[in-house]
Order: structure tokens, then sequence, then C-alpha cells
């Protein structure tokens, strides 16, 4: 089938919403081997693994713990190089790239974890804002764009708040709003729902497939959750550092 | 990420952990007081005690011959340790007769300080007991003597006269004081200008000193013994010293007086010098050690503080280094948390150390607040800044060099 991809014209930064249409590859790994350790001491968290991620795709990454999921994710992220094999971002391939360019993709990419990581002392709006002073936003830019994120996630109000006094859930929005802020490629959720009640979870979620759904974001999350896999279009099942099942 | 940027950041995260900041800082802060302010107080003191000493020893060629331990003679109206009343006239005659010896002036030690109850109203009034041709010998070239010397002539010092007169212009002027019930009439034979006396301590009243002869002091013939006396001599110093002590050790060893344990002493300018040298040397060592030893604490608890912030910020570090913050950003990062302690303690340190010399100075009445020596100042500035630039490299180079990934699925 042919795909049509249509992309407006944007800067480094577009505003937020670039519509995409439908769909090229935006990541094909073949073949990806990790491993970690060495002699006797050696454990292969991904074995051989051959996976291709379309442009706005809404992914699950399921598993039992040990499968191989957070490498997986570490790898698309640009965070871990495969020991062995091919990754292609957008048909480039990054395999064999040094840590300056692997640094540098990181920056097209949000990341979203388990346990926030949100700096303590600085206030949810600052927060935000870090993402994009890494990547060298310009500041009446980034302040916009900030604002705007956070009233997307519902924390408009919390804005001055520091991290701290926020519930949980909160703190995962904040995480969400940050992950969004250099307008990524990619977003990377490792176990965004693990530390959240169900209401939260459901929030988060919602969240996640607006997104998805409004901008076109590839999302890409590893999940225990059967029900937080249910929400996404695609569920791949993880097991020995092999893909066993597709859904 | 732009400097700046890295800069509010690193203040965040001080404000943040302020408590275990504040230790770092106070330390650095101590090293600087240490190294700025107590010997700013020090200096101080010196200051005014170097003047003491040269008001005191106004002619070079002058020493003062005591027993026990003692610094200086009646010129700065002085303060021994010991004085006891025990070189008689005889011993003086003797002095006064030697190789070298130009002239030798008893101190009237036990009356140092009269009471009295004076006509012209100012109190307390300070009489230096002096006979009248030491004026020739022990006043600076600089201090105008203006007209002659008449009989019960007495010589003020500028602030005694306007004191006494609100006027310098009085020389030939007669006024009286009463002391122990005598009224003894005066008369002006100069007055001293251009001179500052030093204000050290309680001697802050020099400045309403009167030289007045000995002579008219009542009593003054039936006094035999002296304290402590006051001998000029030639160019030869340090030999005359030597030769006035021996003899006045054997004399007192034939007299077989009971000196409890002290030796007679003789101190010339160039030994009051010395002396006041190797207490500011001795003193400034002792405050090195204190100056190092609150670098090394302070050095310590910066490092220890910059540490625990990699491990308390591990997340957002993380975050920040998977996000893609380069290692330059995450070094500068450590290295300006480490240095913003390190500036705070050096502002802290110094406005604490201007605020405790000044006050400790104007309590004590430890001479005149004088600010600290630029260079020790500078000195202790850019050394704290090392100091915390070095406590913060470590740190700095272990979140530089972090895996992310490592990082990752430890925190995770």
């Amino acid at each position: 089938m042919t795909r049509i991809l249509v992309k407006k014209q944007y800067n480094r930064f577009p505003p937020h919403g670039f519509a995409v249409n439908q769909m090229a590859s935006l990541i094909e790994m073949l073949a990806i081997s990790k491993v970690y350790g060495q002699g006797n001491g050696v454990t292969k968290a991904l074995d051989n693994l051959d996976l291709t991620v379309e442009e706005g795709g809404f992914i699950a990454l399921m598993g039992p713990s040990g499968s191989g999921k957070t490498t997986l994710i570490h790898i698309m992220g640009f965070v871990l190089k495969p020991t062995s094999g091919k990754y292609l971002f957008k048909g480039k391939d990054y395999g064999e790239a040094s840590e300056k360019t692997l640094l540098e993709n990181r920056r097209r990419i949000g990341f979203i974890f388990q346990s926030f990581h949100l700096l303590p002392m600085l206030n949810v709006r600052k927060n935000v804002e870090l993402t994009a002073m890494i990547s060298g936003m310009r500041k009446p830019e980034r302040e916009e764009r900030v604002m705007r994120l956070i009233e997307q996630v519902g924390l408009r109000e919390k804005a001055d708040s520091k991290v701290y006094n926020l519930s949980r859930g909160q703190m995962q929005r904040v995480a969400i709003a940050r992950a969004l802020v250099n307008n990524p490629e990619l977003i990377l959720a490792d176990e965004p729902t693990a530390n959240l009640d169900s209401e939260n979870r459901e929030n988060i979620m919602s969240i996640l497939e607006r997104l998805n759904r409004e901008t076109g974001v590839t999302i890409i999350l590893a999940t225990h959750d059967e029900h937080v896999a249910n929400k996404c279009n695609r569920i791949l099942y993880l097991e020995n550092g092999r893909l066993i099942r597709e859904a | 990420m732009k400097i700046t940027e890295i800069i509010k950041i690193a203040a965040a995260s001080i404000k943040w952990r302020r408590g275990r900041s504040l230790i770092a800082t106070c330390g650095i802060a101590i090293a600087v007081a240490a190294a700025v302010a107590i010997p700013s107080i020090i200096d101080s003191a010196m200051k005014d005690w170097e003047r003491l000493v040269e008001y005191r020893f106004p002619n070079p060629n002058m020493f003062t011959v005591a027993l026990g331990m003692r610094f200086g003679g009646s010129m700065g109206g002085g303060f021994s340790f010991y004085s006891y009343p025990v070189f008689t006239r005889d011993d003086i005659d003797v002095i006064r007769n030697m190789d070298g010896i130009k002239a030798v002036y008893p101190e009237l030690n036990a009356v140092p300080f009269v009471k009295r109850d004076v006509k012209i109203v100012f109190a307390p009034l300070v009489f230096s007991i002096m006979p009248h041709e030491t004026f020739d010998m022990l006043i600076p070239s600089d201090w105008l003597l203006k007209g002659s010397i008449e009989e019960n002539a007495v010589i003020l010092e500028y602030e005694a006269a306007i004191f006494i007169f609100n006027s310098t212009d009085i020389v030939g002027k007669n006024f009286t004081i009463v002391m122990e019930g005598n009224e003894i009439p005066l008369n002006v034979g100069a007055v001293l200008k251009k001179v500052k006396p030093p204000s050290f301590g309680s001697m802050s009243n020099l400045n309403l000193r009167v030289y007045i002869p000995m002579e008219i002091i009542p009593g003054y013939e039936h006094i035999d013994a002296f304290g402590s006396l006051i001998v000029v001599s030639d160019n030869e110093t340090d030999k005359a010293r030597d030769r006035v002590v021996a003899f006045l050790k054997d004399r007192l060893r034939e007299r077989k007086v009971e000196l409890m344990g002290l030796e007679v002493w003789g101190m010339t300018l160039k030994d009051e010098k010395e002396m006041v040298g190797s207490l500011m040397s001795g003193s400034e060592g002792i405050l090195y050690v204190i100056a190092g030893f609150s670098l090394i604490i302070g050095t310590v608890v910066i490092a220890v503080v910059a540490l625990s912030v990699i491990y308390e910020e591990l997340h957002g570090i993380t975050v920040m280094r998977v996000m893609g913050a380069n290692r330059r950003d995450l070094f500068l990062y450590v290295m300006f948390i480490a240095t913003w302690i390190g500036v705070l303690g050096i502002i802290i340190g110094l406005v604490f150390s201007l605020a405790a010399s000044y006050l400790l100075v104007t309590a004590f009445q430890l001479g005149a607040f004088m600010l600290p020596n630029l260079n020790r100042v500078v000195t202790a500035v850019l050394l704290s800044l090392a100091v915390s630039a070095l406590a913060g490299i470590y740190p700095a180079y272990r979140v530089s060099r972090m895996d992310p990934a490592m990082v990752l699925s430890r925190v995770e």
C-alpha cells in the first residue's frame, strides 16, 4: 500500500501539532541484539529482534520483567547502542553512530518514565522548560510552548507550584508536557502508569491517546498492564529478548 | 544549555538543599573570616602598637630599663608588667657617667596617673613626669616648640591645649593645677603640634598628656628609688643597653635585692619592633592554620554537598542526560553548585569579617579600625573559589561521565 506523508514546512521547533497524514516507517530494527556483561555473566537482553514502527503509531510493548522492553525502549531512544544489528530511524542507520549523534537524536524524542524524574527544586513550568533549554529553544518561543502544554495536560493552575507538592498523577502529566516540549517525532514511555492509581492511569492514557490522535506523534510505551496496552493500536509481546507475538 | 540557565538551576538546587549548603557556606565563610578578619583585627592592633612604639621611642638611640618584662617607658605612659622601684639615684649617677651614655631619666612609676581636683576643669588628665631637659632629646623634630621654657613650664600636647584653652596660641600663659592638695602654678612652655598619638586601648588618654618637670612634683626629693629608667646612648644603642643591664644586675646582686624570679631587662626600639614583628608572625601562623583547617572543612562539605546533589537529583540529572544535555552542561551544573556555595561563603565571610573586626576593634579599643589588607582579601577570595571549584570537580566529573542507560536501570 502506498502511504503518503504530508508534512508542513517547519523550522527546528514547529508549533505544536504538525500534521502527519500517513505513514512511513519511523523505526526499522533489523536483527538487533543487546548483550550485557562479559564471560559467564553475559545476559542477552535482545536477541536478533526485527521490528518496524510506522509514523503515527501507538504501540504497547508487553512482556514479563527481563523480557527486554526497557532495553528496546532505550535503544529506540538512542540511550543505548545495540550490540549488533541495524537501527534505522527515519531511514538512517544509527547502529554505529557517535555519542554526539546519539545525544542530538535524543533531543528529537520525548521520554516519559515510571518515576517521573522531575527536578524537585524547580516548579512545574521550569521542569517542562528544562527540555527546551537543553535543546536550545529560544526563550520567547519556549515560554509560550511550555504554557500551552501545561494547559493541555490540565495543570495551568499549578504552573508555579513546586513539583513535590503535586500528586503522582499530576507529576506524570508534568512529565508528559516535558516530553512534548520539543515537539518530538517519537514519545517513549516506560511503564508510565505503573505508579498511578486507576483514575490517574485513565487520565494519563487518555492524554496519550489524544496526543497520538490529534498530533500524529508516534508513541511507544512499555507496560505490564493489559488494560493500558489495550488502549494502543498495536501490542507487541516480548519474551527473552524476542518478539513472540503481535496483536 | 546557556550558561545563565545552568547557573539559575544550580542556584535553585542550592536553595532546595539549603541546610547542607549553609553548612558548606559556613566552612568557607569561617575560612575567609579567619584569613581576612582576624589578621585585620591584629593588623589594627599591631599598627597601633607600632605607632605606640615609635611614639615612645622618638629617639632611636633611646632604651628603657626595668625589672621584669615590660613595654616602654614614660613617654607613652608605658605599661610595665613589673616595675618595682629598685634602681637608686646612685645607680643613675653611675650610668650617667658610663661611656656612650648621654642621659638617664628615671620614671616615677609610682605616680604615673594622678587623681586631682583641678581648677581648670579637665579630667582625667594624665601626667607624664619628666625633667625639662628631656624635651630637646625626646621631642621629634616635627613637633613644634614655641617660645622659651620658663620656670615651672610645661609642655602640652596639641589636644590638651585645645581641651584646656581652646587654642594652641598659649605659650607663656599660666594655669594652676591642684595635686595632692598642693596648688601648683604652671606656665605653658610649648605646645606639641602635628602629633597624632596612638589610641592603644586604655592608653587613648595620651591625647591629653601634659609633660611637666619632675622637680615641681611635691615630694620628688624624697624619692630614692625608681622602677624604670629611660636611657639615651650614642649610636651603639645595643652595646650601651647590654652594659647598663649588666651593671644593674651586678648592683642588685650586691645589694641582695629580692627579685622574685625577675631579671633586669633593657629594651631598645629595635627590640620592641622585633617583638611586635614576632608576635605578628606568630599570630599570623596560627591564623593561617585556622584558615587552612576551615578551608579543608569547607572543601569536604562542599564535596559532600555536590556528591549528595548527584544522588538526590539522580532522577533529574539522568533525565537531563537522556533528554540530550551534554557532558559540559552537567559538569558545569555541579561545578556551579560548588562555586555558588563558595561565592556565598566568601560574601558572608567578608561581610562577617568586616563587621566582626570593626566591632572587636572598637569595643576593645584595639586601635583605629583598619580595612583588611587588600592582598589578603584577594588571596582569601581566590583561594576559597579555587577550593570550591576543586571540591566540585570530582562530583562534576562523575555526573558528566554517567551512562544514562545505567542510571535509568538503577533508578527505575
